[in-house]
């Protein structure tokens, strides 16, 4: 992309974004909470008290499994569905407030958002699908063809725009789908697990592209999805999504680091897992936890323990470390023998059998080899260690 | 995922007290008013178009209950006060007891043979070798390319004692071996005539719905069967028409429907037999007698809805007992059984069936036009093509009437297929009891009877204060209210195409609910509602049941005017008149298939 284009693209696009006021937060979520009702009558609450509050230009996904609610909350931020209860706020702008009852319909919200499906409208040509908002929006004629080439430009599919979506690929769908999703917004994009439907090798390239053009650009973003590579790459931010609550909110750096819950360390990233029972708590923040696999020295993760609590330690794969030198009783530090190996390009990953851990999985250097039968240590140094109360799931 | 649900349920919730007046007002046991308003103030909220759409919806709905109304208080009332008089004069009806047996004799017996050989044919083209593509595809759509009425006149002009075609043709040969017959042999005024044609015009029913079924169930589970060591025989009575239960009381339902108030084929032949069936004597009552005995039509009426009530009854427990109706297989091509010897055959009898309910008839018709009268000694040198269409334009009538039908058509069904796709997308972006109650009122025509819904019109529209009596305003708002049934299916599975993010999109987007209408939904629609439309032209165009009360001199339609025209002679005229609604019918059909095609190439 030459500067000189999106020199000329980026007043356009961002136009609205300049009405922003500085410090006034490009979305803000208050006390959102919306239930369903089973079949049998029981609710589930799909969104359960979350706020948020997202500045301008921020980049922040929404991250979990399916039917933690991240969806849910999305769609209550683009207006597609009402809340029981809350306040979301735009750019300043009220959209929806129960106590006012206030609830703007989606097409008042000035977003961009894009759908899971894409949800390119297939009788209207490229430069149609990107036209619509700003015809619908009533801008004039003469400056829709302009800026929609820009913002096709930007999105490296200036050639495609008078094809219609069936003839595109996965790839170029998505580029589409975020042309128009930019073209004419006031600043925030919503996106819903835009990712899924591409494979692995496009979805990739796409993430790089939707950050250059957020760098390019400036939006802001809500974006869910359940891959967690995919947040820790796209997010300033990451919202870590649990049945309808944020377990965490943080850099993408302090989730996987120090997650605060079982529940978030499980979900991101992969871990191994031992059950004990707290045998000592230091004053460092540190306790000794006794297992099966003798006691266990490490980190205590939020929420606090106590001495007789029932807990589990959880260590990252890449943290534990494979030695041949003889275990040392109390550093833990455990004997255990290969079962297999992976080769995994830039790492080698490997299963060994431990007393007490049962299998655990090892990342270490492609150049350091391990052969299926090995007898090794398996160390995980203290401060990877993290204690964590079994109840949060 | 219904968002007022889940704000229905939520007035329960004691921790939402904060939030007082959007709540309270909701919940689960308010009466209906407040569940109105708030779907008014929903609608509000959607924009114009979805006040318009809710309007429409409640201007609809009355016009479907109105008449319905005026049924019921005919019945239980007399001059405004509630007197139950009218059982007396309908028992005291004479040949009560015939009539109803005939009918009852004439819908079970050609239920049974209908449902064999549409079950027979579905299998032939679903699970055979014998499949025949095309006519696959055009066997349901007999029924519309020939409208009944033509398809009675078609066979009397072939089966007819004296001068049935099909009759001489028998007579030539039988005299070639020295046997002299005078009449017959066959003829189509008999009881045997009238369950044919009863049956011929059952099967494309029960044709469909079993190879809808078929279609969704897995042959797969016939295969196991005959591994598991059952025969043929045993499989289809242990798995295969088990499976298809559904599928065939639907079909079985639709034929009590039909067949109750099935009117032209009756008309025809029964009047000639002095055979008396119940939708002729209601007719006959309201229509034929001066003056009308509305009273006791309406009385007679309570027999059909009895009929279908019952049916709609069984159906009930047919469903309820049918725990295993997702069956896998989906989207697989079913396995296809080789029939050997047989293959030949089976499509004979596919092609033969094709024949005698659709090329005969056709070719009587054409015949008699083309020769001026109806006789059996054709002179083929004088068979004059002008014909085929002088015997409508040179009538003024015949004309009028096969205008005014034609607009009727064209207006009804462009009218009937926009709001049915309104009313769909409505029903599917709301789930609330309001949108609810007015799909069951949408769809409550599609449960009763052409004869009591045009009963029904009759009693409401054609007095004062609307007085609309012999006008085509009557016929279209009649048409409308048979056939939205029918439009909103066609509709809604236009709709389902349609994934619903696309209309996210739109609004997210910034348009609104009529915007996204007319440049998202409709465009991406438009291959189903043009096939939709197809099929609501030629209901309208071929309607009989309710025309034959509702049209007058005044306001003729096709329908009504054949049927005239075969009381009276005239055969010309008549045989011109049911060639050329069925050649209407078919260009029409197949126009529609090509645009849908069209369109559905384009945006896929």
């Amino acid at each position: 992309m030459t500067t000189a284009v999106s020199d000329r693209a980026l007043p356009k696009v961002v136009s609205q974004q300049s009405a922003a006021t500085p410090g006034m937060p490009a979305l803000l979520i208050e006390n959102v909470h919306k239930e369903f009702v089973r079949r049998d009558g029981t609710k589930v609450p799909a969104v359960d008290n979350i706020s948020l509050r997202i500045e301008q230009g921020e980049f922040v996904v929404l991250l979990g499994p399916s039917g933690c609610g991240k969806t849910t909350l999305l769609r209550c931020v683009a207006g597609l569905e009402q809340p029981d209860s809350g306040t979301i706020v735009i750019n300043g702008e009220p959209h929806y407030s129960s106590a006012n009852r206030l609830n703007s319909p989606p097409d008042k919200r000035k977003l961009g958002m894009i759908f899971q499906s894409y949800a390119l409208w297939p009788h209207m040509k490229v430069s149609q699908n990107v036209a619509y908002p700003l015809q619908v929006r009533k801008v004039p004629k003469s400056e829709i063809r302009d800026r929609v080439m820009n913002v096709l430009e930007l999105a490296g599919i200036k050639e495609l725009a008078e094809q219609y979506p069936g003839q595109l690929s996965g790839g170029q769908q998505q580029r589409v789908a975020l042309a128009r999703a930019l073209v004419s917004n006031n600043g925030l994009v919503l996106f819903d697990e835009p990712l899924s439907n591409v494979d692995a090798k496009v979805r990739e390239q796409l993430r790089f592209e939707i950050l250059k053009m957020q760098a390019e650009i400036g939006f802001a973003a809500v974006y869910v999805t359940h891959d967690q590579d995919e947040a820790m790459e796209l997010s300033d931010r990451i919202a870590v999504l649990n049945s309808g609550k944020i377990s965490q909110l943080d850099r993408p750096e302090a989730i996987y680091d120090r997650p605060a819950d079982r529940y978030v360390a499980k979900f991101v990233g992969a871990t191994n897992e031992i059950e004990g029972v707290v045998k000592s708590i230091g004053a460092d923040g540190m306790a000794v936890v006794t297992t099966e696999a003798g006691p266990v020295g490490g980190v205590i993760g939020q929420g606090g323990i106590a001495v007789g609590d029932t807990v589990c330690i959880i260590g990252r794969p890449e943290n534990f470390v494979l030695g041949t030198t003889a275990p040392r009783a109390d550093h833990n530090e455990w004997a255990g023998e290969v079962l297999t190996t992976m080769f995994m390009g830039d790492h080698r990953g490997a299963v060994v059998t431990v007393k007490g851990w049962g299998d655990v999985r090892v990342h270490f250097p492609s150049s350091t080899t391990s052969e299926i039968g090995d007898s090794v240590t398996v160390e995980l140094p203290p401060k990877f260690a993290r204690i964590y109360k079994p109840s949060e799931k | 995922m219904s968002a007022t649900d889940v704000k229905t349920e939520n007035g329960a919730e004691p921790d939402t007290a904060q939030l007082p007046d959007v709540i309270s007002s909701e919940v689960a046991s308010t009466p209906l008013s407040s569940s109105w308003s708030r779907a008014v103030e929903r609608s509000r909220r959607g924009g114009w178009f979805s006040v318009l759409t809710v309007l429409l919806g409640l201007l609809f709905a009355a016009l479907v209950i109105y008449p319905l109304v005026r049924v019921l208080l005919q019945i239980f009332f007399v001059n405004g006060k509630f007197d139950f008089s009218i059982a007396q004069e309908v028992l005291a009806y004479p040949d009560l007891g015939q009539v109803l047996l005939n009918t009852v004799i004439l819908v079970a017996s050609s239920m049974v043979l209908a449902l064999f050989f549409g079950a027979l044919f579905a299998w032939l083209m679903e699970r055979t070798d014998a499949r025949i593509g095309r006519l696959a595809a055009l066997m349901p759509m007999l029924p519309m390319l020939m409208p009944p009425i033509a398809g009675a006149i078609g066979w009397v002009f072939l089966l007819a004692p004296q001068s049935g075609f099909i009759n001489a043709i028998i007579r030539a040969v039988l005299d070639f071996f020295g046997l002299h017959l005078t009449t017959g042999p066959l003829n189509i005024y008999s009881w045997a005539g009238l369950i044919a044609l009863y049956t011929a015009y059952q099967i494309p029913f029960a044709f469909l719905m079993i190879t809808t079924g078929l279609r969704n169930s897995d042959s797969s589970m016939e295969e196991a069967s005959r591994i598991s060591g059952a025969s043929l025989g045993k499989t289809l009575r242990r798995i295969t028409i088990p499976v298809l239960r559904p599928s065939l009381g639907a079909a079985a339902l639709y034929m009590v429907w039909f067949g109750f108030s099935f009117y032209s084929v009756p008309v025809v032949l029964g009047t000639q037999m002095n055979v008396k069936v119940l939708p002729v004597e209601i007719v006959k009552l309201l229509t034929f007698t001066f003056p009308a005995n509305t009273q006791v039509a309406v009385g007679l009426s309570i027999f059909l809805v009895i009929a279908i009530g019952t049916a709609w009854y069984f159906q009930g427990r047919i469903l309820r007992n049918n725990r295993h109706s997702s069956i896998g297989g989906k989207g697989q091509r079913n396995s296809v059984t080789a029939l050997g010897k047989w293959r030949r055959p089976a499509q004979a009898l596919l092609v033969l069936y094709f024949s005698l309910t659709f090329v005969l008839p056709l070719l009587a018709q054409a015949l008699v036009a083309l020769n001026g009268y109806w006789t059996t000694t054709i002179k083929w040198a004088s068979l004059d093509i002008t014909r085929l269409w002088t015997g409508i334009t040179a009538n003024s009538e015949a004309l009028t009437a096969f205008g005014t039908s034609s607009l009727l058509g064209v207006v009804g069904a462009t009218i009937g297929i926009t709001l049915a796709a309104i009313f769909a997308l409505y029903l599917r972006e709301h789930r609330s009891r309001l949108s609810r109650a007015l799909d069951g009122i949408i769809k409550l025509p599609a449960a009763l009877s052409a004869i009591v819904v045009g009963l029904g019109f009759i009693l409401a529209f054609a007095g004062p204060p609307f007085n609309l009596g012999n006008t085509i305003a009557i016929l279209l708002l009649c048409y409308l209210v048979l056939f939205l049934p029918q439009a909103t299916i066609a509709a809604d599975a236009a709709a389902a195409q349609v994934d619903r993010q696309l209309s996210e999109a739109s609004w997210v987007s910034g348009a609104g609910n009529a915007r996204t209408f007319a440049r998202i939904n409709i465009p991406l629609m438009l291959p189903g509602l043009v096939a939709g439309w197809g099929l609501l032209f030629v209901w309208m165009t071929g309607e009989l049941n309710a025309s034959v009360m509702l049209a007058g001199t005044q306001t003729p339609v096709v329908g009504y005017y054949i049927l005239q025209t075969f009381q009276y002679g005239g055969f010309a005229t008549l045989a011109s008149l049911a060639f050329g609604l069925t050649l209407l019918n078919i260009v029409v059909l197949t126009i529609a298939h090509f645009i849908e095609k069209r369109t559905t190439a384009r945006s896929s």
